[in-house]
């Protein structure tokens, strides 16, 4: 690919990132260092001296390690159980997997509300406890950990492990020495990344910390909504991003080193069946942990939504369609569910549209050049890779704040504008497009090209002959990935959806918010929807997707 | 071999993956320093055998005893029995000496004694000083070497090697047999050779068995399988090729290819039998016809094949009557594609098969 074709193809991602990414980002720096044009450190001095502040920070930090921590415990578990075992059903639960994911962090807090609360099976109240907040943290990036993790671990020779046991190694010897050196890499980059998603996350905190426990998150959009404190939310923005971009450098770092010479196998030649009694407690211990994580807070919310006073019914879904009446939405909640699908196609094509430019900007082959060059050059990609991962890792919150403090003035006077939305859905879908569809380009073996092209096929013939099939499908699948986040998106969207357009994760939040059997209620039965078309999306998704290409 | 008690001994072991029968009712024994070679094809279960005695696989039925102890149940890291992997398997997160250590230091060894056991066999197959480099950047060869080195290491009581040639070159490999048949032969250790190549089997083994489809078709001696090979299957794992059938009568034998003189011990009646290459010769017809008395011993034919090996010449020959040989030929004067030749069979190349069978197959 000639240097001049790779800015072409860069050219509209990078601008789209310029004015919906960095000027936002730079105008909540501005806000907290320069409030009134003149940089002044006094908000920045009263943000960081304030004892409660310093406190949502602490908390933050802590509750993210820790969050960190269980999930690795609980996950890599299933890590094994996915990398070594073939048991029925195998497939499916793979797929299954991915739902907690992308699931609307709202639905899901709603979800653990409901489990751990009174009415819950528990014998005690752990609502707005941190135990909720790591629980929660879990259940979303245990496929994470697992996929990372068990993505490498199946790939991974058993013949090692087998070795070191012929050698005189224990089970616990072989692992500790030999299988777990050559998985820390991948832990590493997997425990980064939960780091990251649990640092900033604000749905799940938002529902289950109550009053007491906020993240910065949280208190961004507590000071901007609540306080009107626009100066302190940008700095709590700025500390915020400092910390995250810390965590993708060492992400960054972990990647590289995760290069290393590793004699790699077929999956399937790597699993088999569990033998004994040791293995199969392993198999079953996991599908336990992975019951009630993953499968009864959501089977929880089903049946809560089906509960109603006169017994089980539909009583709650009928009531979507009616506005007020006890309920005080603005607008009938059905409707959310209009708005929703219909921000999430329009993002899902700016994100497939620009996240595709850039991946093919991205992962296209350098053209046999001059080799001083080629380094260059790939310092460059690499520099557009990683520029592309940043939202990724930046709170969504600090987009939609960013977005209501830029985006309200000429030029872009788009604060009242329907567009903002599907724009910041896109924004937060972006990485995870382009994470989908550069592996898939990257993956196809160059020589295929050339047998083509040695058959006679024009470039074009040949692309569209190898290329084409693949690429097709990981499309689909990052356009999957891009409709389910817009779906569920919530810490951007509450700050930019219009009263009178609420997206299906702001209905039930309004909803959440008011008193009465019938406002949770319907909460429960929008959250059921949005978890069928989700999960429905998602399904479709792993269908299509090519086995083992794409990094989530 | 009756007299010393067998190291190891496989009785009767099978293995069954559902449906499939992946070796049936193995029984094998190995002396104390012999070298059994365990020779097939890919998927003739040598493999599913090798990880039965590893404690890899557990065996459908059947056992495998260790110095007459039974190893049921032992796993695989208390056997004392090594296994060198195809491919090697080497940890690519450890240095050359940290692979090699690995099982005296699994099992609680002093660094100091780990560190003089390390350079002793790496001393021994031929890597002094190599402790310190990255497993990486090693060759092939040198790959194989500290595989064996760190299979060697722990001294196992019986070592088992996975094709442990397979995945060099050829020139290499002939130098590394010579390699292993004098290390083995310097630490008289047990040995478990698997391969399908029949000349390193042949050149190692004190015993070699021959595997098909997860039995043991014949075992013995490589020289006791090179002259009696038991069947057609197994003289072809041996790169035995040329089948005739034959009718022998009062100690003359006759064939397609003319009568064969001086065949040893044939017993009246059909048989089947294998020729060695190098027992056929050919002779070419002289153009101008003076040397046609003498071509006329012999089967008239054509020669359809030549493969030039350097040191000879392969040819083969397909008489009028559509027969095929393969013949093995000095360089010079070997006849050319096309040419028309007398092809005689020497009665001291013809093998035959321990237990033939009916023609036709």
């Amino acid at each position: 690919m000639k240097p001049a074709t790779r800015i072409g193809l860069a050219a509209l991602p990078l601008a789209f990132l310029a004015v919906l990414f960095v000027w936002p980002v730079a105008n909540i720096v501005l806000t907290g260092l320069a409030p009134d044009g003149v940089v002044d450190l006094g908000a920045v001095g009263d943000v960081l001296g304030d004892p409660v502040l310093r406190e949502v920070a602490w908390f933050t930090l802590w509750q993210a390690l820790a969050s960190t921590a269980l999930t690795l415990l609980l996950a890599l578990p299933a890590a094994h159980l996915f990398a070594r075992f073939r048991f029925a059903g195998k497939g499916f639960l793979w797929a299954a997997l991915i739902v907690p994911f992308v699931m609307p962090t709202l639905v899901v807090g709603t979800a653990f509300l409901q489990l751990l609360g009174p009415t819950g099976p528990l014998p005690v109240d752990l609502r707005y406890t941190v135990w909720a907040i790591l629980l929660a943290h879990a259940f979303f990036n245990y496929a994470i950990v697992v996929r990372t993790v068990g993505g490498l671990w199946s790939h991974l020779d058993p013949a090692l492990e087998e070795s070191a046991r012929m050698l005189g190694a224990s089970r616990w010897q072989a692992f500790r020495q030999v299988t777990l050196p050559l998985l820390t890499p991948s832990i590493a980059a997997a425990a980064v990344i939960v780091f990251i998603f649990t640092f900033t996350s604000f749905g799940v905190v938002l529902v289950l910390g109550g009053p007491a426990l906020h993240t910065l998150e949280v208190e961004i959009y507590t000071q901007t909504f609540s306080y009107l404190n626009l100066d302190t939310a940008a700095v709590l923005a700025i500390v915020q991003l400092v910390a995250v971009v810390v965590a993708l450098i060492a992400y960054d770092r972990v990647q590289e080193r995760r290069v290393r010479t590793l004699h790699l196998v077929a999956s399937a030649d790597s699993a088999r069946r569990p033998v004994g009694v040791g293995e199969w407690l392993l198999v079953l211990a996991n599908f336990a942990v992975m019951a009630v994580l993953l499968a009864a807070p959501l089977a929880v919310l089903v049946a809560r939504s089906f509960a109603t006073a006169d017994g089980w019914g539909f009583a709650f879904y009928q009531a979507l369609d009616e506005a007020g009446r006890g309920s005080n939405a603005f607008v009938p909640p059905v409707e959310a569910i209009r708005n929703s699908v219909v921000f999430a196609i329009a993002a899902t094509v700016v994100a497939v549209v620009l996240g595709g430019l850039a991946s093919i900007a991205v992962a296209g082959r350098s053209g046999a050049g001059v080799s001083g060059g080629s380094a260059r050059r790939g310092r460059t990609v690499r520099w557009f890779d990683t520029a592309l991962m940043i939202p990724l890792g930046t709170s969504a919150v600090t987009i939609g704040f960013g977005f209501l403090i830029t985006l309200d003035q000429p030029p872009l006077a788009l604060r009242n504008s329907a567009l903002l939305v599907p724009l910041a859905q896109a924004l937060v879908a972006l990485p995870l497009v382009v994470r989908s569809i550069v592996p898939a380009l990257r993956s196809v073996d160059p020589r295929l090209r050339d047998a083509a092209a040695m058959l006679g096929a024009t470039p074009w013939q040949a692309w569209r002959a190898v290329d084409l099939p693949i690429v097709a499908r990981s499309v689909a699948v990052a356009a999957g990935f891009a409709f389910a986040i817009s779906l569920g998106e919530f810490g951007a969207t509450v700050f930019l959806a219009r009263p009178d357009l609420p997206t299906v994760p702001v209905a039930i939040n309004r909803l959440l918010g008011q008193p009465g059997a019938l406002n949770v209620g319907q909460a429960m039965a929008l959250s059921t929807v949005l978890m069928v078309i989700t999960a429905t999306a998602m399904v479709v998704i792993e269908r299509l997707r090519v086995r083992g290409v794409g990094e989530f | 071999m009756a007299a010393t008690p067998p190291v190891l001994a496989i009785e009767s072991v099978s293995v069954r993956f559902g449906e499939q029968l992946a070796l049936a009712s193995i029984d094998l024994q190995v002396g104390p320093g012999e070298v059994l070679a365990l020779l097939g094809p890919s998927g003739c279960g040598k493999t599913t055998l090798l990880r039965v005695i590893a404690g890899l696989q557990a065996p459908t039925s059947g056992r495998v005893l260790l110095d007459g102890v039974d190893l049921a149940g032992v796993p695989p890291h208390r056997r004392g029995i090594g296994l060198m992997f195809q491919e090697y398997a080497l940890f690519p997160h450890r240095d050359v000496a940290a692979n090699v250590g690995f099982g005296l230091q699994v099992r609680g060894d002093r660094k100091g004694a780990v560190a003089a056991r390390v350079d002793e066999v790496l001393e021994l197959v031929g890597l002094p000083g190599c402790g310190a480099r990255p497993v990486g950047r090693l060759s092939g060869g040198e790959q194989q070497r500290v595989a064996l080195a760190r299979s060697l290491a722990p001294a196992p009581r019986v070592l088992m090697l996975d094709e442990p040639l397979g995945a060099l070159d050829r020139s290499l490999r002939d130098r590394l047999v010579l390699d292993l048949q004098r290390l083995f032969a310097e630490l008289g250790i047990t040995v478990i050779y698997v391969t399908h190549d029949q000349g390193e089997a042949l050149a190692l083994a004190d015993q070699v068995a021959v595997l098909h489809a997860g039995a043991v078709a014949q075992v013995g001696p490589p020289d006791q399988l090179w002259r009696h090979p038991a069947d057609e299957l197994v003289a072809s794992f041996l790169g035995l090729t040329n089948l005739i059938d034959v009718e022998a009568l009062d100690g003359r034998v006759s064939s397609p290819w003319g009568a064969i003189e001086h065949v040893p011990g044939l017993a009246d009646g059909d048989h089947r039998v294998v020729v060695r290459p190098d027992a056929v010769e050919v002779v070419p017809v002289a153009a101008d016809g003076g040397g046609a008395d003498l071509s006329a011993a012999g089967t008239a034919a054509r020669v359809t094949g030549r493969l030039f090996r350097g040191d000879a010449v392969q040819i083969q020959v397909t008489a009028g009557s559509g027969h095929r040989l393969e013949a093995s030929v000095a360089p010079g004067g070997a006849p050319d594609l096309g040419d028309e030749v007398r092809v005689v069979v020497h009665g001291r190349g013809v093998v035959a098969l321990g237990d033939p069978e009916p023609s036709g197959g």
